[in-house]
């Protein structure tokens, strides 16, 4: 009987391998796989947050704006202009009979007084229009556009639709992450998460902006003043490119304007410049008198319209 | 190659012993086989997956020392010996050990 | 702004951890190997019978241990191995790397015993330090056996205690 140690071959229970490329691999493999989980999650909560009824978003959307602003009274002042907000809100009415709103929908415009040109539709069907693009709107058909816009994405549920996806995406991302202990990404994800929730996809920007010039011409009866609100942002984009691209999910500006121009077309309505329906002098005036005034910026956080 | 977690092989002779060789093998399933477990884990019974998870790290750790045995030009591992350990969750650690010895 | 901080953080981290992961791993390795040589001698056996040595061995327990933890880069390779499944080379390497250690802290006990082997060795792993979440920290790993001390030729003295072992 002999009693010998031969040396063991090295590399049997360490396999060589590359670590960069395993990485590559696993973070392809690790991104596809969540991407995927979270589209199907997004479009089933998406899906479902649609049924919940309106009322329960009404009162929701209600809690969260008195919980944001406790002290009403002097966030008014700075905040709201009552004329502008009932010319705003009379024009919403106006616009609402074109569009079917469901049973017990109800649009409630505010005016914002920021500097910012931005429009926006939220839960509960609130819709914020601020100082910023009343100045710079060419004409109130443009303005009409623009709240038709954002009306029709309260009528088809986008703004809830898109919270239960962001609730569910950041749910998701945490459990995932959870589940594998890297919680620093996890951290980091999640906030991704929170910053798109209230992004509506591509499909749904055509939906509101078809819905949009269907409101218009039934209104004034011409699609004249439709694509103005792009031309503007289209315009804006290229004087200040603070928002980065990969931020917006609107679609080019350039193929919405095409694709508003092909539905004019088709359906027939004319698109005469001579019919622009100028905004209202008293509007203009209340501008004015509002302009010099020093109103912190940054107020809206989600940016629905750059 | 013959495995055995005797110490002796009746009716035949060790000739020479060669050592110590071990195996490991670490694997971990995918995240819808650890939420399933998670879910199953609510109603008990068996988990197939892990099952199946820790039987195919099991094989790859015992092919490993076998390996071994084999560079050494051994024809018998004896005295064998398995533990597991869960290094990370959803993630097992199989390891195998035992003497590697020519027979006759 | 705070996530691209946290993405920061976590890049440098990993960048942090590839680097001196692999140099640790690297050097560690190249000590183990040299250190088995040098050991070779030193035989290691897992099974219990003794040889029929001509003299009564005298027999003592040996141990070794080492708890050795993965670096962040191979932890975050782990983590996303667990999304994928399969296998986790991360932690492979981190235990054939922990268990050559305790097996030759072990010799190095018996060799300073003045031992010519080991019998019954056994290998123990633990994972000890969950770290964060369920993520693996460390690992410990336990090596021990009997190791055979062959009587010398004057080894009743030493044993005895009548003669000391020279130290130099």
């Amino acid at each position: 009987m002999e009693y010998s140690n031969p040396p063991i071959p090295d590399g049997i229970n360490n396999p060589p391998d590359h670590p960069l490329k395993n990485l590559l691999i696993l973070l392809g493999g690790a991104l596809a796989l969540i991407v995927l989980a979270m589209y199907l999650l997004g479009l089933a909560a998406g899906y479902l947050a649609r049924h919940i009824p309106f009322s329960v978003e009404y009162d929701l959307a209600t809690h969260v704006l008195n919980a944001q602003s406790p002290d009403d009274k002097p966030r008014e002042n700075s905040h709201t202009d009552p004329a502008l907000t009932d010319y705003l809100q009379g024009l919403a009415d106006r616009l609402v009979p074109y569009q079917n709103l469901p049973e017990g929908m109800t649009v409630t415009v505010h005016y914002s007084d920021t500097e910012a040109v931005n429009a926006f539709a939220t839960l509960g069907g609130h819709i914020f229009v601020t100082r910023g693009l009343l100045e710079k709107i060419p004409n109130e058909n443009a303005l009409a556009m623009v709240l038709g816009h954002e009306i029709a994405h309260v009528k088809h549920r986008h703004p809830i639709a898109s919270l239960g996806r962001g609730v569910i995406i950041s749910l998701g991302i945490a459990t995932v992450l959870g589940s594998t202990g890297m919680d620093s990404v996890g951290g980091l994800l999640n906030d991704a998460g929170w910053l798109t929730q209230l992004s509506f996809s591509r499909s749904q920007e055509r939906m509101a902006d078809s819905d949009a010039l269907t409101g218009l011409v039934g209104l004034y009866g011409t699609g004249a003043g439709a694509t103005a609100p792009f031309e503007l942002f289209d315009r804006l984009q290229s004087q200040n490119l603070r928002v980065p691209e990969f931020l917006s999910t609107h679609p080019l500006n350039q193929a919405r304007i095409q694709a508003l121009q092909r539905q004019i077309q088709e359906g027939g309505a004319t698109a005469d410049d001579t019919k622009l329906k100028p905004l209202p002098a008293f509007v203009r005036q209340a501008l004015d008198e509002r302009t010099p005034s020093a109103i912190p910026l940054g107020e809206c956080d989600t940016a629905e319209e750059q | 190659m013959l495995i055995s977690n005797l110490e002796i092989v009746p009716g035949r002779q060790v000739v020479q012993h060669l050592g110590l060789v071990q195996g490991s093998s670490v694997r971990a399933k995918h995240i819808g086989r650890d939420i399933m477990a998670g879910l199953k884990n609510v109603f008990g019974g068996e988990l197939k997956g892990y099952t199946e998870l820790l039987q195919e790290a099991r094989e790859e750790a015992t092919q490993r020392m076998i390996q071994q045995a084999k560079g050494i030009g051994a024809n018998a591992v004896l005295n064998v010996r398995f533990s597991t350990s869960s290094v990370a969750q959803g993630a097992a650690e199989l390891f195998v050990y035992g003497t590697a010895v020519v027979l006759d | 702004m705070e996530a691209l901080l946290n993405l920061i953080v976590v890049l440098i981290l990993l960048a942090l951890g590839y680097g001196f992961g692999r140099l640790a791993e690297n050097r560690h390795y190249r000590s183990i190997r040299q250190r088995e040589w040098a050991l070779r001698e030193l035989l290691l056996f897992p099974e219990r019978r003794l040889p029929n040595y001509p003299q009564i061995p005298r027999t003592v327990l040996v141990a070794g241990n080492v708890v050795i933890s993965v670096d962040y880069f191979k932890r975050f390779i782990a983590g996303l191995r667990n999304l994928v499944g399969g296998r986790v080379t991360s932690y492979e390497s981190l235990l054939d790397r922990g268990r050559r250690e305790a097996i030759l802290r072990m010799k190095e006990e018996a060799r300073r015993k003045g031992a010519s082997a080991i019998f019954n060795v056994k290998l123990e792993t633990a994972s000890i330090s969950k770290g964060q979440g369920n993520a693996i920290g460390s690992i410990e790993v336990y090596a021990y056996g009997t190791a055979i001390i062959l009587p010398r030729p004057d080894a009743d003295k030493v044993l005895f205690g009548i003669q000391q072992p020279p130290y130099s």
